[in-house]
């Protein structure tokens, strides 16, 4: 069955966003970095097929082969550097609803890990990595970067990992990325819309894996465990650690009692 | 670690000379496996308290003007890049990698400083002026305030 070519959905396409779809680059979130330092203004996804230098979260290495689809969106002024990343939760939703529509599974297989990882059955299919952009004379810019594992997943990851062809054998790239940029446009267009962040905070904790169990976090000075109670209104993860309700921006998330 | 053999004792006069005019009370820097802190002791000289704080100089162009306190520490000064944002910083890449910048480094506007990271969002901080990193108020990983000063740049 030949691949069918990329292309937007038509919510997508009729709220202006745009496609660039390449072979192979080194990374989608770098191109659409270059493009936005280039003057681009926005709305701009770069999908490819095949990435030689895919990233994750500081510095790690996104194992990126065929089948799998990355893709990255350039928003240019879209918001202030603080509340960037509530665009992480915007996309995390957007991966979740494109993926359920389209696979119909069953809501309690599919999850949300803080702060945007997608996870089937408690393997992670997805990742997030957004980086806010000072393009001059401050305007700032966020390029949102979505791995799916589709076809493939890797080995030897921190967190065990899962493709979601297990659940939907037939779907491809172009189907998955056009249900995906439609999604994401209903999400923006709803964050930057009367619910704001709020709601796309309830919506997200409606999806969460893993409230109020036992959590470990790793932090850079090192590890934290206590129980995951939820989001703050920043959509930080709130610990309760030690009689106290300790607030989390960055980390590693891991779920479970003590191995 | 035996690389203490080969620290520069050049380095670590100029550290000292940048510590004696920035006012500061001390300077640590990182680099691959080597770190050097330098610091002194500062003597307060309590004055009679003035009715309106001294005006905080100009900066000079060559010289660092930081404006010191009573007790040494580093004031916001014209230079001072505050955080955006709540967050961890990183000052560099990635683990591997090496810092954006160090104490000394020349930067022109636009240059990248530090990351900011908060929920998987790495936030770049580029420098606002050209000129001299005069102190690093954040180590790596270290998390930061909205609007806490993260570095100085004369």
């Amino acid at each position: 069955m030949p691949a069918a070519a990329i292309r937007l959905g038509a919510r997508a396409a009729a709220d202006g966003y745009r496609l660039v779809d390449l072979d192979t680059t080194p990374s989608t979130n770098d191109e659409a970095r270059r493009r936005a330092e280039d003057g681009d203004p926005g709305r701009l996804w770069i999908v490819g097929a095949v990435q030689t230098a895919g990233r994750g979260r500081h510095g790690r290495t996104w194992i990126s082969p065929a089948g799998n689809l990355y893709a990255s969106l350039l928003l240019v002024a879209p918001c202030t550097p603080r509340e960037a990343p509530q665009l992480g939760f915007v996309a995390g939703l957007a991966l979740h609803d494109a993926v359920s529509t389209l696979t119909g599974v069953a809501p309690d297989r599919l999850a949300l890990k803080w702060p945007n990882d997608l996870l089937l059955d408690g393997a992670k299919v997805a990742g997030l990595l957004l980086e806010g952009l000072q393009l001059g004379a401050g305007v700032f810019g966020v390029v949102t970067g979505i791995g799916v594992n589709l076809a493939s997943a890797p080995a030897d990851t921190p967190y065990p990992a899962a493709a979601l062809c297990s659940l939907a054998p037939d779907l491809g790239r172009a189907d998955l990325f056009a249900a995906l940029s439609n999604t994401m446009a209903e999400r923006i267009a709803s964050w930057r819309g009367q619910g704001g962040f709020a709601a796309i905070r309830q919506a997200w904790l409606a999806r969460a894996y893993g409230i109020d169990t036992e959590v470990a976090v790793r932090l850079p000075g090192g590890e934290v465990r206590g129980v995951f109670r939820g989001l703050d209104v920043d959509g930080r993860l709130e610990l309760a650690h030690k009689d106290r309700i300790e607030r989390i921006d960055a980390g590693d998330l891991f779920f479970g009692p003590r191995r | 670690m035996a690389k203490y053999g080969s620290i520069d004792p050049e380095l670590v006069r100029e550290l000292a000379n940048l510590l004696t005019q920035t006012d500061l009370t001390e300077i640590e820097i990182e680099q691959d496996d080597l770190r050097i802190r330098v610091a002194r002791n500062i003597t307060q000289h309590v004055s009679v308290p003035v009715a309106a704080p001294a005006p905080v100089a100009a900066p000079a162009p060559v010289a660092a003007a930081i404006a010191p306190d009573a007790g040494g520490k580093p004031v916001a000064s014209a230079g001072t890049v505050p955080s955006p944002m709540v967050g961890t910083a990183y000052r560099r890449p990635s683990p591997d990698a090496k810092p954006f910048v160090e104490i000394g480094s020349r930067v022109q506007v636009g240059d990248k400083l530090l990351l900011i990271e908060a929920m998987k969002t790495f936030n770049e901080i580029v420098a606002p002026r050209a000129g001299t990193v005069t102190a690093i108020h954040v180590d790596d990983g270290q998390p930061v305030e909205f609007g806490e000063p993260l570095l100085v740049i004369e």
